[in-house]
């Protein structure tokens, strides 16, 4: 039996307005080729499903090409496929860009062997890593409407847009290592990022999603810190909540709390690309082991508490020092969150991916 | 039947151009250092010479030599990440043997030359062309 709040996110009339926003919020910015001035061009499609027994976690990004990567204005477009059953297989692929195809105001777009597209109701995703045993092939229909896109501030001159929808349904298989899980209906989370900034720079981003363990569960929230790039100077806070396909409350910068706490150790994670581990030998570095975020506002309160179980590292050469590298740490937790929110009581128990940026 | 070792890392060193400032950086680390390649009796020398970074088959017959003495499938997995640098020389898949100051300098231009290849269009491939011809 189906949840009311699912029965009516899989209805014709919500459908129909999901697919529309998609349309009109989840296409493409840029292009093969920019046209402008300033450089630093940075965009990414962003996909996690979330199970019981595999994690998988998908990006397709396009950085303007730095000097000795292609012409100026040119991009480098890279696919990433991760999948976690439970230990971390995958990889970041660079494609050329005479074996890709996209376009600026559309949503589907081909990279090597990685594909992405919309057919009216649902994203289809298809990826095979080229040098390791791992794939997905999965339709991901959104059931949550997405946020209105954030301007999230990574240094005084550059904003980064960020659209979120926070819970989707994601169906079919998941290859990694010999293993194939077949799933339906499970928990995904989608986000969609654009904006002009410098890997290296003086940000760092710490955000996350939690989803219910039970899927009749309507409650689902993200929340989100922009800070310079030693943490030290909060540049924007937010948590963001919705209840069914809607969103419910937003709380923004002195509404919130974000205490992190203890310190996760994980002995040599996955760190992608490979050959990155021998430039970050120290491995996963100032992640906490706890996190704790709380909002309050208007007779609002809500206090999720985050234990994080599982690392893995996404390295980026910067742009800003030629020997110097930023690590997007990829972790799975567990959250659990209690409140009260707009006269109702908040309360969800599951599963979590949070993502620290450290330099 | 695998391709030279000495092909593959003329590829590398060819691709780092792409990346001025490492491949300057892997020059200006090295200096005089020579090192000396000898993996699975394949033996090929690395050294400067001006501003080229120069490639011969054979040991060294004098100068500041960082000798290093492993496998393809050694190196391939270190710098694939399955194998950690201290785990290669305590289990002595990997050697090393080199006066401190021509180890720390080869340290220095190892770093400059991975840096440019994380930054260098197709060095996994050319990573993978090292076990998987």
């Amino acid at each position: 039996m189906t949840a009311p709040w699912l029965r009516e996110a899989l209805g014709q009339r919500e459908q129909a307005t999901l697919a529309k926003a998609v349309v009109q919020t989840d296409f493409l910015r840029g292009g093969p080729r920019l046209e402008h001035e300033r450089g630093g061009w940075k965009e990414w499609t962003h996909f996690v499903v979330v199970t019981r027994d595999v994690r998988v976690i998908i990006n397709w990004s396009f950085t303007e090409a730095q000097p000795g990567e292609g012409p100026p204005g040119s991009m480098v477009p890279r696919a990433t496929l991760l999948v976690g059953d439970p230990s971390w297989d995958g990889d970041v692929e660079r494609v050329p860009l005479s074996d890709a195809e996209w376009a600026a105001g559309r949503v589907p777009l081909r990279l090597g062997d990685h594909a992405l597209d919309w057919d009216g109701t649902a994203w289809r995703i298809r990826m095979r890593c080229a040098l390791r045993d791992v794939s997905v092939d999965l339709r991901v229909v959104p059931v949550t409407r997405p946020s209105a896109t954030s301007r999230l501030p990574f240094s005084a001159a550059d904003r980064v847009q960020w659209l979120v929808f926070p819970r989707c349904v994601a169906s079919g298989t998941v290859h990694s290592g010999g293993r194939t899980h077949r799933l339906q209906g499970a928990a995904c989370y989608h986000d969609h990022n654009w904006g002009r900034f410098a890997w290296g720079g003086d940000f760092a981003w710490e955000w996350g999603f939690a989803v219910p363990d039970d899927p009749d569960n309507p409650w689902s929230l993200v929340f989100s810190r922009v800070s310079d790039r030693h943490l030290a100077r909060t540049r924007s806070l937010g948590l963001f909540l919705w209840r069914g396909s809607r969103y419910h409350q937003l709380f923004l910068e002195s509404q919130v709390t974000y205490a992190p706490a203890g310190e996760t150790r994980v002995a040599r994670p996955l760190c992608v690309p490979r050959v990155t581990r021998l430039l970050r030998p120290g491995g996963a570095l100032g992640i906490p082991r706890t996190l704790t975020v709380t909002a309050r506002g208007k007779g609002d309160h809500l206090v999720c508490e985050a234990t994080i179980e599982d690392v893995l590292s996404v390295v980026i050469p910067s742009e800003t020092d030629p020997r110097g590298t930023q690590a997007i740490h990829e972790c799975d937790a567990r959250m659990r969150v209690e409140g009260r929110v707009g006269g109702e009581d908040v309360s969800l128990t599951g599963p979590a991916v949070l993502e620290f940026v450290r330099g | 039947m695998a391709e030279p070792l000495i092909d593959l890392l003329q590829e590398a060193f060819d691709r780092l151009r792409a990346q001025p400032i490492h491949h300057r950086g892997v020059i200006d680390a090295l200096g005089p250092v020579r090192i000396a390649l000898d993996i699975a009796q394949e033996r090929v020398t690395i050294q400067t010479a001006g501003s080229r970074i120069a490639l011969r088959e054979g040991a060294p017959s004098d100068g500041t030599v960082v000798e290093v003495r492993s496998t393809r499938h050694t190196l391939h997995a270190l710098a694939d990440g399955d194998l950690h640098l201290v785990d290669a020389l305590d289990d002595c898949s990997l050697h090393l043997r080199a006066p401190p100051d021509a180890l720390d300098a080869a340290r220095d231009a190892m770093s400059w030359f991975l840096h440019g290849a994380v930054r260098t269009e197709g060095f996994e491939e050319l990573l993978h062309r090292l076990v998987d011809p």
